[in-house]
């Protein structure tokens, strides 16, 4: 790779060793991608912002201080470009919710007042987007969420490759990534051709087009054939889809977003593997994970990728008067941002008044090893994604299917 | 073939993370999503219907195509560490950026682009042996009558 003076000299610690060691991390990441180059960054959306929380329980206090050392080191230094921030471990508001201790509660906030110090936006959002930070076309972007960066990439026309919680909070303490990827024009293109021949009538159908695309493109570009415009909700799924089955970087739908005026701008002159996406293909994800009629469900979950204003306004029409039973959980993961606009429109009160809660900052999948959550037997969702992981991480059955359908769930107790 | 033949065979490739380490080779041609799909406590698999579930990662030479999912690779990869649990080296025909970092960062020697394919060479319980700066992998098969 070959660097700039600067870049050079940062390397051999003129900012200091910390500093030098991030820039030798993206320098060894972008040897081993083959990158030519560091550029400069316009905005980061690093992880590990975060104390721990139940990802290290049953850790020794030695292991636990050894990974606080780690974390805390990045935010001892200040961002060089415009930063948000992944998820968190808990609800700061509320950590009962999640069962953690004051001694968590004491990390979460030396973190956050450190990362503020540093000069960091601490969203604590899987869609930052929704919060204001909404990187636009062109614009060099080291993100870390998996859903967000094909969001960005493919709905925004910004550029970021899929980062780690090291390298984007390295990015952002040096300024820079290595130029690899969709970073690229030629890294942009479309690989796999996926012709949508059923109808789309649910921000859930989205998601399920994207789990099928995913598991076939698997790190690859899919491109989308047969969609019309949608809406944000949609898009989100659509990306969270593809990002929980595989590990796409983008996507293009033909003729909707901004890199993919027609099928011949985005596979130039290439081969195209093709699949159909049929009734009968999308019938099948949902069957797999969904649980047969009468299964008692405990938990009803929205906000996967966390909820714009727009999915509460909706949830909240649908309880508006009703009553939850009383074995079952409903949860809205949202940024605090939208609870308090929530809160103020009195969304917040008809959603609480039938017995359902917001969870902020964060979502279920971060407490692993939550007793509580473990005893989930059964989840309802919207989400494909949340599905997806709640079956690995509770090891709890799923239902997956529209809001309305999954309100229905929460107010009888049961699939239905 | 002699019952005692167990030559080790050497395949070469190109480092991604470098280090040494050896191992009992665990093998599957799969993807791993190692945030939402593998339990750093135990070292474990945990994803539904992936053919490694269940599976501890644990001082293995893990060769599958290459990670998926989520950008929790890294911290993951860093959570089994605390634990004890992280695998001893992978080996991967398909370079997902994130566990190339996740590797790099974490003290995890990786190797790809091998001049055989590894999913025809290495089987499970082979002990493999990798010296990722040179881009060297060895392998000893477990019985080398099975061969």
């Amino acid at each position: 790779m070959i660097l700039t003076d600067g870049q050079r000299a940062m390397l051999e610690g003129s900012e200091g060793p910390f500093v030098a060691r991030c820039l030798k991390w993206l320098v060894d990441w972008g040897e081993a991608m083959r990158a030519e180059r560091l550029i400069p960054v316009d905005n980061a959306m690093p992880a590990y912002l975060s104390a721990p929380g139940h990802t290290l329980k049953g850790a020794s206090p030695g292991q636990i201080e050894e990974y606080m050392r780690f974390i805390g080191e990045f935010f001892a230094h200040p961002v060089k470009c415009p930063t948000c921030g992944h998820i968190s471990r808990f609800d700061l508001d509320d950590p009962e919710l999640m069962s953690v201790g004051t001694d968590q509660l004491a990390a979460q906030k030396r973190l956050l007042g450190m990362a503020l110090d540093a000069g960091m936006a601490v969203t604590w959002t899987c869609t930052p987007y929704l919060a204001g930070y909404v990187p636009q076309k062109g614009q060099i972007c080291a993100w870390t969420e998996s859903h967000a960066v094909v969001f960005i990439n493919s709905f925004l026309g910004a550029r970021s490759t899929r980062h780690s919680g090291e390298t984007a909070l390295a990015a952002a303490v040096t300024g820079f990534v290595p130029e690899f990827g969709v970073l690229l024009e030629e890294g942009r293109r479309a690989d796999v051709l996926i012709r949508v021949q059923t109808e789309m009538r649910s921000d859930t159908d989205w998601g399920v087009l994207g789990y099928f695309a995913g598991k076939r493109a698997n790190i690859r570009t899919p491109a989308f054939d047969g969609l019309g415009p949608c809406r944000i909700e949609a898009a989100k799924q659509l990306c969270a889809g593809v990002a929980s089955s595989g590990g796409s970087t983008m996507l293009h739908v033909i003729g909707v977003t901004p890199e993919a005026p027609t099928a011949d701008a985005v596979f130039p002159g290439r081969p195209r593997e093709a699949y159909v996406f049929g009734q009968a293909d999308k019938q099948a994800i949902y069957d797999d994970f969904t649980v047969e009629p009468g299964t008692p469900v405990d938990v009803v979950y929205f906000g996967c990728p966390h909820a714009s204003l727009q999915e509460i306004v909706e949830i909240a029409g649908l309880l508006k008067g009703k009553r939850i039973h009383p074995d079952v959980q409903l949860i809205i993961s949202t940024n605090y941002g939208l609870k308090a606009y929530a809160k103020r429109l009195g969304y917040a009160r008809l959603i609480e008044d039938a017995g359902g809660r917001f969870m902020v900052d964060t979502c279920p999948l971060q407490a692993p090893y939550l007793d509580q959550f473990k005893k989930w037997r059964c989840m309802a969702t919207s989400a494909v994604k949340q599905a997806h992981y709640a079956r690995a991480i509770f090891g709890c059955r799923t239902v997956l299917n529209t809001t309305a359908r999954c309100v229905e769930a929460a107010l009888a107790g049961r699939w239905i | 073939m002699g019952g005692d033949n167990r030559a080790p065979i050497v395949l070469r490739g190109r480092k991604v993370a470098g280090g040494q380490a050896e191992g009992e080779a665990l093998v599957a041609e799969t993807r791993l999503s190692f945030w939402g799909g593998f339990d750093p406590a135990t070292g474990s698999i945990t994803e539904k219907h992936n053919p490694l579930e269940g599976k501890s990662l644990k001082g293995k030479v893990v060769v599958f195509i290459s990670t998926k999912g989520s950008s929790g690779t890294s911290n993951m990869l860093n959570l089994a560490k605390r634990f004890g649990m992280q695998p001893a080296a992978f080996i991967n025909t398909e370079l997902d950026c994130l566990a190339v970092i996740g590797c790099q960062i974490h003290g995890i020697p990786m190797v790809t682009d091998l001049d055989q394919n590894p999913f025809a060479v290495i089987k499970n319980g082979d002990w493999v042996k990798i010296d990722a700066d040179r881009g060297l992998v060895e392998v000893t098969p477990r019985h080398a009558t099975d061969r």
